[in-house]
This record gives structure tokens, C-alpha cells and sequence, in this order.
């Protein structure tokens, strides 16, 4: 879908009147995309007009002190952001703690501007995918939620973070030591009752690869990387290399 | 100064760091415009009080993420109570709703505009009669959409229209919609 037809949905998406097959197709477009992203902004100012349409009601006189309760009741005390690992990530990841989160943006942001300079990944690094890791590093820099990735199997050795900014309601995969040295490419697959969908494939910038999920993870089902030998496959042929179940908790 | 005098956007920084008096203040400007949305959606008293209730939980658990110039607390709070009304309809329904979660609904981007301004100062004898001026049947497609949670695919086959012409109703009415409204405010364009 080119760029004009995902705008002409987002008056849609501020209605929450999209379909799913655009709603996703949208999702994936907004955050590489500023200007549908504040046309999102936008709309959803013009939406938050029509309550105003309806006949103003009282809510019961004791459902301010429900909520004061059930707040109380939640624990309580603060409103904290999570800080915890969720249960889909549990299998191979755990949370960095606050240096390493502060070292891993440092080393990402250093490696990023160094590869500007030095090209060496086997594909050029162009505008595009700048573009991208910048908002990736956007992502980090806001990110709420951090977990350490380790690799097993054929890619042991590999690891990587997952970041994820409620303010961008994305995440960013990065992971160091996926080998490339046989000409493999990793796509992403959202794996729902057993039916993988293409999630895009992962970039890689010098020795790093990277990846930009927009959205809650925890809606995808499971994903999963694989090894492949093409870029842009339809459905998945090669060896799984990652899977992380976002499972039931 | 005291909190009553607070912005909106205020109270969410107090409701940031723990304030339930922020949050009860909070509750008290909008808890009526949130209960009136939620029962129009909903279409009873009872799930529209669950409606209001987790909304505002979501606005206490959520209210870090809220950056103070960055959209308005007032469209943030009413874009959550639309998810979760438009999610507890879909339930009802007997499909499960499509909308992202309700739980993680981010607070807006940066808008920079005329528009946040004049969405904040609206009034609702100038909405209606900006509404008056829309074409019905996009008027019509705007309001299946936004109160009763029909998708473009759903009121296309409600209304026996293609889908391409629901697409076109719903953003032509918005656009209208937007351009009336800056037109009809006091001092507007």
C-alpha cells in the first residue's frame, strides 16, 4: 500500500473503524512514517470532539470513591511504569539492569556513528535504513522496558535487547552476532495459530541486526526469526533461529 | 497553589507520582463526559460504570507516560474510554474487538497546531451545528464508527454501500468536520 492510501486511512484509525488487515498494514507504516504519525495526532483530536455530540449524563455519586478504592486496592501506592520482564519474553531474556540499559544505548548510538563512516555490513547502508535506526535509538532512548536476548542453537554466541517505548508503542530488536558470512538474511514472523505472517526482515547495520515491531509485542502470538537466503519471502523456508512465545500469561 | 486550579495535564504529572487527590480531581472534570460516552456506547448504566472505572485505573497505572506538551490530557483521557467502550461493545457483540489494547493506549504525539486549541475550547451547540453541515450519509458512517464500533467493513455491509465509498465518507466527513469546526469558533478562521 503506498503512502497516500495508508494517510487516507488514518481518519479511519481515529475512529477505531479500521478493519484488521488495514489496522495492521497502518501499524506497520506509522513509525517510519512522521507524517501519518501526526495526522494519527491530528484525527484523533478531531474524534475526541464527538463526545460533546452526546447528552450529557451524572454517573452514579459513588463511582469516584469505586475507583479511589479500586486504586488503593491495585497496590496502591504509585503508579509505576513495569519494569519487569513480562512472561512472553521469560524463555531467553531477563532485565537489564540500569548501566547496562545506559551502555547499550551508548554502544548502539557509537557503533551507529561510526558505521556512517565505515561501512560493513555486506549492503549499503542508506538513508532509509539510518532513518530507521535512528528511530530505533529513539525507541531505546525512551524505552520503559528493557530485556537482554541471548541466542542458543546454530546463532549461539549471538545476544541482543529488546527495548520497548509506550511512547512509541514500538519495540526495537537489536542483536549482535547473527552471522552473515553465508549470505543469510533474518526475517521476522508473527506466528498466530500456527499461520506465520511476515513481520518484515531485519536490517543489519556493521555487525548488529535490527529490527522495529510496532505495537504491544505481547498481541503478536510468537515470533519468530528465521535464516533465510532471500529477502521478502512470503512464508518462511529457512531455519528458525529465534522464537519467543508471547505466550499466555 | 492548590490542586483545583492545576491544568489538566497538572494532574496527570501529580497522578504520576501517587496523588489520588489529583486523580479525584482528575475524575471530577470528566467524569461525567466519560460516563456519557461510555453509555452511549455501551448501552447500559452497569457496563458503562466498568467502562469509566478501568479507564481511569488505566489513566493512574499509565499517567508516567503522559508528557506534559505533548497533545492534551483531555484527548488522551477520551481516546481511553473510547477504546475500552468500543472494546466492551465488540465483546458483546460476540467477536473479539480488533483495537489495540486499552490497557496501553500512549498518550498522543506532538500536534502543533490550531487544532489542539480549538478542540479543547469546543462547545457542543458549535459541534452540532458543525455536524449539521456534513452530508448525511457521511455523517451517518462518522457516527456508526465512533459510537457504535462498526468497522468501514461492517458498515459497508449495514448500509449496502461499497467499502471504497465508506473509506471516502468517513475521511471526507472528518476533514468537514475539522474544517467547520476551526471555521465556527469564536474568533475562528
Amino acid at each position: 500500500m503506498s503512502h497516500d492510501e495508508m494517510n487516507s486511512l488514518v481518519a479511519g484509525y481515529a475512529l477505531l473503524a479500521l478493519d484488521p488487515e488495514d489496522q495492521e498494514a497502518l501499524e506497520a507504516h506509522l513509525p517510519a512514517c512522521e507524517i501519518c504519525t501526526r495526522s494519527v495526532a491530528e484525527w484523533q483530536q478531531v474524534a475526541c470532539s464527538l463526545p460533546l455530540l452526546v447528552e450529557p449524563r451524572q454517573p452514579p455519586r459513588d463511582l469516584e470513591e469505586r475507583i479511589l478504592s479500586a486504586v488503593r486496592a491495585r497496590g496502591a501506592v504509585k503508579p509505576k511504569l513495569a519494569t519487569g520482564a513480562p512472561g512472553w519474553w521469560r524463555l531467553i531474556a531477563r532485565p537489564m539492569t540500569g548501566v547496562a540499559t545506559v551502555a547499550v544505548v551508548i554502544l548502539v548510538v557509537m557503533g551507529l556513528a561510526f558505521l556512517t563512516l565505515l561501512p560493513q555490513d555486506d549492503t549499503p547502508i542508506t538513508q532509509a535504513k539510518l532513518d530507521r535506526s535512528y528511530l530505533g535509538i529513539d525507541i531505546m532512548a525512551n524505552a520503559e522496558q528493557w530485556w537482554r536476548v541471548q541466542g542458543g542453537g546454530e546463532i549461539f554466541g549471538a545476544s541482543g535487547a529488546l527495548a520497548y517505548s509506550e511512547e512509541h508503542a514500538s519495540a526495537c530488536l537489536v542483536v549482535w552476532g547473527l552471522p552473515t558470512d553465508q549470505g543469510q538474511v533474518y526475517q521476522a514472523w508473527s506466528v498466530k495459530q500456527g499461520v506465520p505472517t511476515s513481520l518484515g526482515g531485519m536490517w543489519g547495520m556493521g555487525s548488529s541486526s535490527w529490527l522495529i515491531l510496532p505495537g504491544d509485542p505481547s498481541n503478536l502470538g510468537s515470533l519468530q526469526i528465521t535464516s533465510e537466503r532471500a529477502r521478502g519471502l512470503a512464508s518462511p523456508q529457512g531455519a528458525v533461529v529465534f522464537t519467543v512465545d508471547f505466550g499466555d500469561d | 497553589m492548590s490542586l483545583d486550579t492545576k491544568s489538566d495535564e497538572a494532574l496527570l504529572e501529580g497522578i504520576a507520582y501517587g496523588n489520588e487527590n489529583a486523580l479525584a480531581l482528575l475524575y471530577q472534570r470528566y467524569g461525567s463526559i466519560a460516563y456519557s460516552l461510555a453509555v452511549r456506547i455501551v448501552g447500559d448504566l452497569h457496563g458503562a460504570e466498568d467502562v469509566v472505572q478501568e479507564s481511569f485505573l488505566n489513566v493512574w497505572r499509565m499517567a508516567s507516560s503522559f508528557k506534559i506538551g505533548r497533545g492534551s490530557a483531555r484527548t488522551w483521557l477520551l481516546s481511553v474510554v473510547h477504546h475500552k467502550a468500543i472494546d466492551a461493545c465488540r465483546r458483546r457483540r460476540g467477536r473479539p474487538p480488533d483495537i489495540p489494547s486499552p490497557d496501553l493506549i500512549p498518550p498522543p504525539p506532538e500536534v502543533q497546531d490550531v487544532w489542539e486549541e480549538v478542540a479543547n475550547s469546543l462547545d457542543r451547540d458549535v459541534l452540532i451545528a458543525a455536524l449539521s453541515q456534513i452530508p448525511a450519509e457521511q455523517r451517518e458512517a462518522i457516527e456508526m464508527a465512533y459510537f457504535g464500533g462498526y468497522t468501514h467493513r461492517e458498515i459497508s455491509e449495514l448500509k449496502h454501500v461499497p467499502l471504497g465509498t465508506v473509506k471516502s465518507r468517513i475521511r471526507m466527513g472528518m476533514e468537514k468536520l475539522r474544517d467547520l469546526l476551526t471555521c465556527l469558533q469564536p474568533g475562528g478562521l
